[in-house]
């Protein structure tokens, strides 16, 4: 056996490449006759495109690399200051909020300054990446915290998207009364499922909400139609202030429905980092990540685990639903197909990247797995279609080599050194 | 007067009768001790207790409550906490929090007042830290708080786990071979700190092989072989049971070989 | 007549369910030894209804197909098993061997990278559009009917129930009688001990992936050919109830899994039939949170209490 080692793995390799020909085979049956012919063109990507693009933009590359590198230097300073350690209590905690405030304050003037500036294609960028931010944090409630995978989190996203889409068809409900029986319903739709799946086991659970996925979208499409719901929303959003000299040199041309998207967006995004800080920091959040370690143990040091799961899916699926409202108004139109099984990986995938678990990980997750594709999208067009792929990709790499997520890390780094005498 | 009166408790998995009819009493203050070799079913009896198994039969009354069959956390909250034989901690949590998980049961705030952190929450949790950490001083962790639980060394975790478990304020609490794999310095701090949570006033009921831990600070002991509690005594009773030297030894005190 | 319709739709869905058998014996071999779900299993099927139509075009320009329609088909048969259970192995290799010790979810996340990788690997690489079958192979196949009592089945469907259980038999024989097998069912009882007596429990899983990729590659083959097209995102449907019919058997339990598959090709075909094809999905997917929430170690599965 040992003998024929080398010749098994030049087998293995030998079949492994075999799928390569699938990249460069266009085969169409004839009449009884088949024509095979290799197509290069095909095999591109692979040989010419990637190298090429690499070649071509290696300044935009390296601009990538540093626009990564800042964000998530960024949010490692901002982790450091505030990011738990409960020694000495009070001071850190405190100087820590402070200072993640001032962080928030930063960026909400950036935007406000910068915003008179901002072209639309931008602006739409902001959104999207805000919805995003939004969705990954309410998955990262369930997946990173309680440590339940849920596979069919678009499932949620296309409840709350479609309770506004109809609310809004039949007796034009606006935008803004949207949230609510959203997230009511959202919330209802998450505890009803919860409610005799949370007993499953962990891997159960993921096939369960993966079926809950794909059955919602079958209900949508049977119940409410395949065709698109579109949305109308006045362009120009007439505003509740008095127009004066600051707010006319902030909006020039009038507070757009893009602008205001934006305002909401930000809003709601760090509200719901606000919220979610206060539930990781409570006695609800140390039972999450308790069940999370170690459910038997849990239950056993008093906590209701099923109560507490449904709770966490609750809250995931108001979030979702939250997320999905927007989702919806921003696009103008909905559409069952926009909540697939690929939609509820790429926000898993968010989830994954930025660390499951940790506070700014989703965060991250979400603006390097959407904007930084959506930026390129100029410049590698190819960008976005292999994002599935290179999503499938980065999932396993992450849990081969990082599995704590890009900034999820800190906590053990300080941990180790204060270990070392 | 007792606080626990489990009465003919019994456990099978399939065929084997991991617990066969075991009757355990405990006074308010005691500390009693269970003892027996390995697989006799001690650790499946404090499972049965604390509602991780459902018993096959029995009854098991808490402080003249029925509470055979309830849920694990129910359990907790009227007053029974425990330790496990394989310490399960929440590792990627520092000592501190894991302390803080334990105080869940005593603690009211609810999601809305943890969302938006009122004042009341934030008291609450204030409260449960300073608690946390009196803890941690008391079984001798107070320079770990922020350490996480997983890196700490296995003396650490095991009274980590004690103080988890303190942290429920039990009026029981169930202590799985709290000693193992010590070395006779560590047993003897061990030996100390259950005394001093007996002083608290927490009745504790132990499962433990190390003799001089038992024999020293128990009041009585309850011995399991086979399943079956086969001798009840103080101390000094059971050392002498030949039951008991049998179920150890493997042999009657009479065939012993007379040296 | 109507009888005979049914009759024919309850052949038809056994036939089907001989395919999601062959399956459903993947999760489940992969659930026995390593207690994992592996989500990437239906894509090792797609991969393997690819390969096996690739091997078909290039049979027929290189060598005209002149090793006959039997021929062909068993030689495309036989490569895309053997493609597959590279691609079973080298998955089992890269994105889930670094991944044993780590926390419960990292598997299971890795898994879902990696059939999101191979869908798209092959949607980028081969088309977005549906792949035929060479109808050449398959409407031969179709167009010989036999009338046994009054109903009519075709020929296509026999041979993919003869050759689904065919496999399930010659797996059964390799599990319990070879030392490879008794190996294999060691591993799945309790690794560390296995490896303490001397069995190499990595090449078992090895093993226990390219045998279980394999198969399901044989499945893609027939259910292409008896569907007629098959697309990048086919595996994951196929996975999903395939999966349920692993869970409804009994996870981890082989004979049960063989059930399993049967009752959900029934399911479906009676549910397509009666309700329209639209609810086959949602039937499977009622049948499946019922089987885990009434009986979820399923017909044939047994209890096992967590020690603590
Ligand atoms: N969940 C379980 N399933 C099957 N058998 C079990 C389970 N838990 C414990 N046992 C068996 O019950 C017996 C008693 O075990 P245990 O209570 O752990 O013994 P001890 O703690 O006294 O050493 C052992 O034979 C053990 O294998
Ligand atoms: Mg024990």
């Amino acid at each position: 056996m040992k003998r024929f080692r080398p010749l098994l793995w030049l087998l293995w390799c030998l079949i492994i490449a075999a799928p390569l020909v699938f990249v460069g085979l266009e085969y169409e049956w004839g009449k009884g006759l088949w024509n095979a012919t290799l197509r290069t063109d095909r095999l591109r990507f692979l040989v010419s495109d990637i190298p090429a693009w690499v070649g071509g933009h290696w300044l935009d590359v390296i601009g990538v690399l540093v626009f990564l590198g800042a964000v998530v230097g960024f949010l490692k300073l901002w982790q450091l200051t505030a990011w738990v350690q409960w020694r000495g209590e009070v001071e850190t905690r405190t100087r820590g909020r402070v200072r993640q405030a001032g962080a928030m304050i930063v960026v909400i003037l950036i935007l406000t300054l910068s915003c008179r500036h901002l072209a639309d294609t931008q602006i739409e960028w902001g959104v999207m990446v805000c919805t995003y931010i939004l969705l990954a944090l309410g998955l990262n409630l369930i997946v990173g915290m309680t440590g339940l995978l849920v596979l069919g989190y678009a499932g949620f996203v296309a409840v709350g998207a479609y309770t506004f889409a109809v609310l809004h068809q039949q007796f034009g409900l606006s935008l803004w009364l949207a949230f609510l029986p959203a997230a009511l319903v959202g919330g209802l739709t998450g505890f009803l499922l919860g409610l005799p799946s949370l007993r499953l086991r962990g891997d159960y659970l993921a096939i369960v909400t993966l079926g809950f996925g794909e059955t919602v979208r079958f209900l949508i499409k049977n119940l409410v139609g395949e065709q698109s719901i579109i949305i109308s929303r006045p362009a120009r959003v007439p505003s509740l202030m008095s127009e004066n000299a600051a707010w006319r040199w902030l909006f020039p041309d009038g507070l757009t429905r893009l602008k205001t998207e934006l305002w909401v967006a930000v809003a709601l995004v760090v509200l719901s980092i606000w919220l979610i800080r206060n539930l990781t920091h409570s006695r609800i959040g140390r039972a999450w990540i308790a069940i999370r370690e170690d459910e038997t143990a849990a239950a056993a040091m008093g906590i209701p685990t099923v109560r507490l799961k449904l709770l966490a899916f609750t809250l995931s699926a108001i979030w979702a639903a939250v997320g999905g409202v927007f989702f919806v108004a921003h696009n103008t139109s909905a559409n069952p197909e926009m909540f697939g099984f690929g939609e509820s990986v790429l926000i898993l995938s968010m989830v994954v990247l930025g660390g499951m678990g940790s506070g700014p990980g989703p965060i991250v997750g979400a603006i390097v797995l959407y904007l930084l594709p959506e930026v390129l999208r100029e410049r590698f067009p190819v960008l976005i279609s292999y994002r599935p792929m290179i999503v499938g990709g980065l999932m396993v790499a992450m849990m081969i080599f990082r599995p704590q997520g890009l900034v999820g890390s800190l906590r053990r780094k300080i941990e180790l050194k204060e270990e070392q005498p | 007067m007792t606080i626990l009166e489990a009465t003919g408790v019994s456990k099978y998995f399939g065929g084997l009768k991991a617990v066969e009819n075991v009757d355990l009493t405990a006074r308010p203050g005691e500390i009693v001790s269970i003892i027996g070799p390995n697989g006799a079913g001690k650790t499946t009896f404090f499972n049965c207790l604390t509602g991780i198994y459902p018993l096959t039969h029995g009854r098991i009354r808490f402080k003249d409550r029925d509470i055979a069959n309830h849920k694990p956390h129910v359990i907790t909250r009227h007053g029974i906490a425990r330790t496990f034989q394989n310490v399960r901690l929440f590792g990627e949590m520092t000592a501190l929090e894991n302390v803080m998980v334990g105080a869940y049961c005593r603690t009211r705030a609810g999601i809305l007042h943890t969302l938006v952190r009122t004042p009341f929450s934030r008291r609450e949790d204030g409260g449960t830290a300073a608690r946390a950490l009196e803890l941690l001083q008391f079984v001798g962790l107070a320079g770990h708080a922020d350490s996480w639980a997983r890196n700490l060394p296995y003396g650490y975790q095991r009274r980590l786990e004690i103080a988890r478990a303190l942290a429920t304020q039990p009026e029981l609490l169930l202590l799985d071979e709290p000693a193992a794999g010590m070395n006779p310095q560590e047993v003897g701090a061990v030996t100390e700190l259950i005394g001093r949570i007996r002083d608290r006033g927490i009745t504790v009921i132990l499962i433990e092989h190390h003799m001089k831990v038992v024999t020293g600070i128990s009041d009585r002991i309850a011995v399991l072989d086979y399943g079956e509690k086969i001798a009840e005594g103080t101390p000094k009773e059971v050392c002498c049971n030949p039951k008991v030297i049998q179920a150890y030894l493997g042999k009657t005190y009479e065939d012993a070989p007379a040296t | 007549m109507n009888g005979a319709v049914e009759l024919e739709t309850i052949i038809g869905g056994i036939s089907r369910g001989a395919i999601y058998a062959l399956i459903a014996l993947g999760y489940t071999m992969v659930y026995g030894i390593l207690g994992m779900i592996n989500f990437a299993h239906g894509e090792i099927y797609m991969v393997g209804s690819f390969a096996a139509i690739v091997t078909l075009a290039i049979l027929t320009t290189l060598t005209s197909a002149s090793f006959g329609l039997a021929g062909c088909l068993v030689l495309s048969m036989g490569a895309a098993m053997l493609v597959a259970a590279a691609f079973g192995f080298t998955n089992e290799r890269i994105a889930y061997r670094p991944l044993r010790r780590s926390h419960a979810l990292a598997p299971l996340i890795s898994a879902i990278g990696v059939s999101t990788f191979l869908q798209n690997f092959v949607m980028n690489a081969q088309t977005k559009d549906k792949v035929d079958f060479p109808r050449a192979f398959s409407d031969p196949l179709w167009e010989r009917k036999l009338e046994i009592v009054g109903v009519h089945v075709a020929l296509i469907q026999l041979i993919v129930l003869a050759m689904a259980v065919g496999l399930m038999v010659l797996l059964h024989l390799f599990i319990t009688r070879s030392r490879t097998g008794k190996a294999m069912r060691a591993c799945s009882q309790d690794k560390t001990m296995a490896a303490l007596v001397g069995i190499p429990v990595d090449r078992v899983i090895s093993l226990t992936f390219a045998v279980g990729s394999a198969l399901a590659a044989a499945a893609g083959m027939m259910f292409t050919m008896y569907n007629g097209q098959t697309r990048f995102d086919v595996g994951y449907t196929a996975g999903v109830t395939a999966f349920t019919a692993a869970v409804l058997g009994g996870i981890g339990n082989i004979p049960g899994a063989m059930l399993g598959g049967f009752v959900i090709g029934l399911v479906e075909d009676l549910t397509a039939y009666h309700l329209g094809a639209d609810w086959k999905y949602v039937a499977v997917f009622a049948l499946l949170i019922t089987v885990l929430i009434v009986r979820p170690r399923g017909l044939l599965g047994e209890r096992v209490a967590d020690k603590v």
